[in-house]
């Protein structure tokens, strides 16, 4: 039984193949393939079997293998947006520069806050759903901080803390309940 | 969430190097569905609910993925791996005719590995 661990089939063949032909063939392969194999991780994620979506989507469950084995090439804009309809998704095709992952985190934070206005401007006038976002800002805050605790404790070894430098002690409590309670409203 | 690992056995390493230079065609699309499986339980799918045309129950947790997606007309090919604990275990390659033996071979290899734990 062998110890070797590879993190991809790339790595893999790296070690094992002594032909570079082969070796680049596969991972061209892999390359040209991204979006079926996006395809079949993300029907997996959503649990759903190839004829599922298949009748979802008014194909046949050939349709569905044959995507999740096309190169990139020979997948339409229509396929996909037949496919996301049934995963009930939506598709969202984006042009961004590319961003660093602090760059991407301040990204999401701009985007959590338009998000909470619309939030608040859907609750003006309903108290129903003003209790229910509410409660979920109360949901955010307590999952939020206790997130940033996490990551400044991961930061800091006990043999850091110190006047100049304190472990980042948080008592944080559990995380709220996500009951039916609190979505309902937002879901009207 | 954490990311798979690929561990090859011995057994796997030697059948390999046959196939690369018997059967590429068969082993190269293998390969890529082994990566495309790989895929799915990085995005945190559990091994035993993962489903594709590629992707064949065997006893014991072990998948049998086939050479589906390859170009022209292929043989029947299987690659038998055993997801557990974020390892995915390369147990072995083989075609139609060792099928039998290559059952043998994981339900071993499965055994072992247990054993060693």
């Amino acid at each position: 039984m062998s110890n070797r661990g590879y993190d991809s089939v790339s790595e893999l063949l790296e070690d094992l193949s002594d032909d570079e032909q082969f070796r680049r063939g596969v991972e061209s392969e892999i390359a040209e393939q991204r979006l079926a194999t996006m395809l079949f991780a993300m029907r997996n994620h959503y649990g759903l079997t190839q004829s599922q979506v298949a009748e979802a989507a008014g194909h046949t469950q050939s349709w569905v293998s044959k995507l999740e084995h096309s190169p990139t090439d020979k997948i339409t804009v229509r396929d996909l947006l037949e496919y996301a309809e049934a995963l009930q998704l939506h598709l969202r095709i984006q042009f961004r520069k590319p961003m660093t992952a602090v760059q991407s985190v301040k990204h999401h934070f701009f985007q959590i806050k338009k998000h909470l206005e619309d939030l608040r401007e859907l609750a003006k006038g309903d108290e129903e759903i003003r209790k229910g976002v509410d409660r979920f800002h109360d949901e955010l805050f307590v999952n939020t901080v206790k997130l940033f605790a996490e990551g400044k404790n991961a930061l800091c070894s006990p043999e850091d803390a110190g006047p100049d430098r304190p472990g980042f002690e948080v008592d944080v409590p559990e995380e709220l309940p996500d009951d039916e309670t609190l979505r309902a409203p937002l879901n009207k | 969430m954490s990311r798979w690992r690929v561990d090859a056995s011995s057994l796997f390493e030697r059948r390999y190097k046959w196939f690369e230079k018997k059967r590429p065609r068969e082993l190269k699309a293998m390969l890529v569905n082994l990566h495309k499986l790989k895929s799915a339980l990085d995005d945190g799918v559990v091994p035993n609910l993962v489903t594709g045309g590629f992707v064949h129950r065997e006893p014991r947790g072990v998948i049998a993925i086939d050479q589906s997606g390859c170009e022209g007309a292929a043989q029947e090919m299987r690659l038998y791996v055993y997801p557990k604990n974020s390892t995915i275990h390369l147990i072995t390659i083989g075609d139609k005719q060792s099928q039998q033996a290559d059952l043998k071979d994981c339900d071993r290899f499965v055994e072992q590995l247990r054993r060693s734990r």
